[in-house]
């Protein structure tokens, strides 16, 4: 029982937060991970004797299936629930008011962005970018060939780059990246002294 | 350029931190998996028939990454008794092919039939006025009529019990030209609104139909008429002869639908439209054609029962429908829950306003046949006006060219529906080929 709570509660949140991501709301991901998970542990003395090394992708795949299937099934009878208003915003007391609005905005027009994408692209890229999974472990979680993931991901940011708004933040994102390097670097009159 | 891959990490992780974890959904799952009995590791899950449908409805892919070697057998094994089984359905294919061969055959011959009804009829209605056509040679479509099974067009069973309101007609009058029309048009409707006296086998058997109301499917046969008379009338007697015509709409019960003269020559030629009820019609061209020569006559009757019927029935089906939808309304307990319903709601009335629609529409021309009238003055000496036709040259060809084009298109229009039955019978057969062989094959074998 140990276990299994601390499995549940260490994988939850990733699983959650992917699901948000794919799905754009909290109220069906949270169905969706919940019936993952029930899913997932049902089958997880099969997983781990044959796939010891490959349980998160493994994980992740019956993530994506449940939210692949609310995509189909269930969310296209109720037209699809827009991405959240209003996100809850959790207040990060180490950012000025500035930055968090920053990061509010960042986090609405990314999630905008991602509402936008087909669903096979936006759970290509959410996988690669969120979750940080390899092509390979990506390939194993949607079935696909490596080769057509990679295309995904690439076709995936095409479209992402092609929204304006989107492609505002990039630059002004590098923007301050450069800026926060180039005051960490000595200056020159400091070298010559 | 593309958008930095390290930006898209961020912003997801940004947005992915917006949404709250609600620990109480981690304690229902921790609450709702202790009752659950993990597989045995071996191939127990195979019996399991709970855990099966679980399997197959997570993803199937899933079991072939798992045992891939089991997977592979199970297609081998899969494809082995396809193989097997389409060998022994060849002489049932066989067979069907056969069936269907002699099925698209008869449909060919079909085909040719209402070709040949169609140039009989075609050649009917080349009947040009000057020519000397028999006074009483009624025309009726060939076609139709053998379809339809009756032998002579006056034996329809028609009964009209589906009326419509006075409103319908006084609006279908509105493009006449004489102000009978509109007279007609009022004492039409005001015939609709009374019912006929009981034990009365009356023609005029009319129950006033309510806007948006169902009507009951019809028990007897919905016919629509339509005909047309060409008369040459003597010198003089035009103005008369309207007049008569106009008085015949109105005894019947019908009235004017459209009417217009103009003077060639210091001839007068015109038409008329008479709107009569449809049990009215045989008698009605009768009469006409005792108001002066008969050039040409031609009638056509067409059984739209079963478009009166399908109205009715998915009017109603519909209604049943909506009738669900409202009730689920009353269940609902989320605003999104209520305007999707209330989306199909509207979806569905709209569909239902439309079908009365069509139903209105489909009344009126069951209850009132359309009979269009040419009528010719005569010249002084008794001939009838000429018209002029090419005998030779451009013109002539040009003449020929117009007729044959119309001709072409009339028998590829004739063509055209049965081949499409035929087509739309052959996919049923093989639909139903396809699904149904096995139990086929076990009959033959």
């Amino acid at each position: 029982m140990a276990e299994l709570a601390d499995w549940i509660r260490e994988g939850y949140a990733p699983a959650f937060k992917t699901a948000c991501l794919i799905l754009g709301n909290s109220s069906d991901a949270e169905e969706a991970v919940q019936e993952a998970f029930l899913r997932a542990w049902r089958f997880r003395d099969s997983i781990s004797d044959n796939q010891g090394n490959a349980i998160r992708p493994w994980l992740y795949r019956v993530v994506v299936n449940t939210c692949v299937s609310k995509l189909r099934k269930e969310i296209p009878h109720r037209d699809r629930r827009a991405p959240e208003a209003s996100l809850e915003h959790l207040s990060d007391p180490k950012l000025s008011p500035d930055q968090e609005g920053d990061r509010l905005e960042l986090a609405t027009e990314m999630l905008k962005s991602l509402s936008s994408l087909p669903d096979h692209l936006r759970i290509t890229l959410v996988l690669r970018y969120y979750v940080g999974l390899s092509e390979r472990e990506i390939a194993m979680a949607i079935k696909k060939r490596p080769g057509t993931v990679k295309s995904r991901l690439h076709e995936g940011r095409r479209l992402l780059s092609e929204i304006p708004a989107l492609q505002l933040l990039a630059s002004e994102w590098l923007a301050v990246k450069a800026s926060a390097r180039t005051s960490q670097l000595p200056s020159i009159e400091e070298e010559m002294n | 350029m593309l958008i930095d891959e390290r930006f898209i990490a961020e912003a997801m992780s940004t947005a992915a931190d917006q949404f709250r974890i609600d620990e109480s959904v981690i304690e229902e799952i921790l609450n709702n998996s202790i009752s659950l009995q993990a597989p045995a590791k071996n191939d127990e899950r195979f019996t399991d028939k709970d855990l099966q449908a679980d399997v197959s409805e997570i993803e199937e892919p899933i079991w072939d990454e798992l045992n891939e070697t089991e997977s592979i057998t199970l297609r081998f094994r899969k494809r082995a008794k396809k193989i097997s089984a389409s060998r022994k359905t060849l002489p049932v294919a066989i067979a069907a092919s056969i069936v269907l061969t002699i099925f698209l055959t008869l449909s060919i011959a079909g085909i040719n039939h209402t070709t040949g009804a169609n140039v009989a009829s075609s050649t009917a209605k080349e009947t040009l006025p000057g020519t000397k056509a028999p006074s009483t040679s009624h025309i009726p479509n060939s076609s139709s009529t053998s379809r339809l099974g009756l032998n002579e067009f006056g034996k329809f069973p028609s009964q009209p019990q589906i009326n419509s309101q006075g409103e319908t007609f006084s609006g279908s009058a509105s493009g006449s030209s004489s102000s009978a029309a509109v007279q007609g048009a009022a004492q039409a409707a005001a015939q609709a609104a009374q019912a006929p006296p009981p034990g009365q086998n009356s023609t005029q058997s009319i129950s006033p139909v309510v806007p948006g109301a169902i009507q009951p499917p019809p028990s007897q046969n919905a016919i629509e008429k339509t005909g047309s008379v060409v008369l040459s009338v003597k010198y003089g007697t035009f103005n008369e002869t309207i007049n008569r015509l106009s008085g015949l709409a109105t005894g019947s019960g019908g009235f004017v639908g459209n009417s217009q003269s103009q003077s060639e020559n210091g001839l007068m030629t015109g038409s008329i439209t008479l709107e009569v009820p449809v049990n009215s019609f045989e008698s009605v061209v009768g009469q006409v054609e005792s108001l002066g020569k008969v050039v040409s006559v031609s009638t056509k009757a067409t059984n739209v029962t079963g478009q009166v019927v399908d109205l009715a029935s998915r009017i109603q089906a519909l209604q049943d429908s909506l009738a669900q939808y409202e009730k689920i309304l009353s269940q609902a307990y989320s605003i999104g829950d209520v305007l999707s319903v209330q989306s199909q709601i509207d979806s569905i009335q709209s569909q239902i306003e439309q079908l009365q629609g069509e139903q209105n529409l489909m009344n009126s021309v069951t209850i009132y046949s359309s009979l269009n009238i040419s009528v010719n003055e005569l010249g002084r000496t008794g001939h009838p006006v000429q018209i002029h036709t090419p005998e030779s040259g451009i013109a002539l060809a040009w003449h020929k060219a117009i007729n044959g084009f119309a001709r072409g298109f009339d028998d590829v229009i004739a063509i055209a529906g049965p081949l499409l039955f035929g087509l739309i019978a052959l996919i049923i057969a093989l639909f139903i080929f396809k699904f149904s062989w096995k139990s086929i094959r076990r009959w033959i074998l």
